[in-house]
């Protein structure tokens, strides 16, 4: 957190354990990535990464389109779209509306939602998630 | 008409602790529209994109390595702006406002191309080919000729390889050299399959030996990979924050191959 809060981009890995339609068993490389200067929300992103693409995540923009085409502006989770095999496409969410958050309330938000469990200790940059 | 898009899409926010945020008629690469961060100072202003630039390139998989992070202090230079603490910025005059806002929006969207991720895996696959190239060059016995991109013509097709180790001694086996870059790996461990094996029926490429090296192999599936290890002499996996160690690996393997050879 030490780390975040200096600005500092962060990512950290864990090995996730699934089967895919064959029912092979895969093991693939997940990786958590968060980056932004807590001074600017903007620039705020938690990302998770499959085979280096962005499979689900969070963010912050000023003007957005959602996924049904509607115009929004702020928050937003980034939506998995099994046709196209992206999490491109994005929708507008309401968790951090309740005033300003902090950077790391953003976070713990984000990580809460994504179901990826946070260290207790103060220092997420240097421990395992998941 | 074109005016009338311009002003529709020009939007400003009202000022707050962060400054006022300002987005642009300008898309990014990804789709993104382009926001400016305006901070009024004494007597003057400092235009930045608050981070949001490096930020969103990250949470897309760009590495971020000291080569992505000088291209980006190049193309920020270009438009006369610095790339200072993650943030793409320029102190400016008043009079100067309109020109630096265009300025830092268009640096940011420039920047993006990055995210092409053809261009990401060629730039990849080029480091990577010069480092083996330097690496198979300290390598090379006196008996063994280097040969760079070399196509090879078996039964059934024709193939292509990064470097032909040819050796003019029995001492040491020929061996191909193949970068296997990390998009669509399942295609591309196919593809070797298919050259590997059509190699081995072919008399004059039966008895080269091959060495498969992985790039980003945290992006390769388990069954693309077994392809790849049950057709390949030797593989070496690397994952995409391992390439620097290419140098090191492919000497290593070009010798454990050589002296299999010798116990035959």
């Amino acid at each position: 957190m030490k780390k975040i809060e200096q600005g500092e981009r962060v990512e950290l890995q864990a090995v996730h354990e699934m089967a895919d339609k064959n029912g092979e068993t895969l093991k693939p490389r997940i990786r958590l990535r968060i980056s932004g200067k807590p001074k600017f929300r903007a620039g705020w992103h938690v990302s998770l990464l499959l085979y280096n693409k962005r499979i689900d995540g969070f963010g912050y923009d000023e003007r957005f389109t959602d996924l049904d085409g509607v115009e929004q502006s702020g928050w937003h989770r980034h939506i998995w779209n099994e046709k196209t095999q992206d999490a491109e496409g994005k929708i507008s969410v309401s968790l951090f509306d309740k005033g300003d958050p902090s950077f790391r309330d953003f976070l713990i938000w984000s990580l809460k939602e994504m179901n990826v469990s946070c260290p207790r200790d103060d220092d997420y940059a240097n421990e395992t998630l998941f | 008409m074109v005016e009338a898009h311009l002003t529709e899409n020009l939007r400003a926010s009202g000022r707050d602790l962060q400054g006022c945020t300002i987005t642009l008629p300008i898309k990014t690469v990804d789709g993104r529209w382009v926001s400016v961060i305006v901070e009024e100072k004494f007597d003057y202003y400092l235009v930045h994109d608050g981070g949001q630039t490096d930020s969103e390139l990250f949470s897309q998989g760009l590495k971020m390595s000291d080569a992505d992070e000088h291209f980006n202090a190049a193309i920020a230079s270009k438009y006369h702006l610095t790339l200072q603490d993650k943030m793409i910025q320029k102190a400016c005059r008043r009079d100067d406002l309109s020109e630096t806002i265009m300025a830092v929006a268009e640096s940011s969207a420039v920047m993006t191309a990055q995210l092409v991720s053809s261009r990401l895996v060629e730039v990849e696959a080029q480091e990577v080919h010069s480092k083996v190239s330097e690496a198979l060059r300290l390598w090379r016995p006196d008996d063994v000729e280097i040969e760079q991109n070399v196509e090879v013509t078996g039964g059934l097709s024709t193939h292509r390889v990064d470097f032909v180790a040819k050796s003019s001694a029995s001492a040491h086996r020929t061996a191909t050299i193949k970068i296997l870059p990390p998009s669509r790996p399942r295609d591309r461990a196919e593809r070797y399959g298919f050259m590997q094996l059509d190699m081995r029926q072919t008399p004059e490429f039966k008895d080269w030996a091959s060495l498969a090296v992985v790039l980003g192999v945290e992006t390769w599936t388990e069954p693309a990979l077994q392809i790849v290890n049950r057709l390949a002499d030797k593989t070496i996996e690397l994952r995409s924050d391992q390439e620097g160690e290419v140098e090191a690996r492919v000497p290593k393997a070009m010798t454990a191959l050589a002296r299999a050879e010798l116990r035959l």
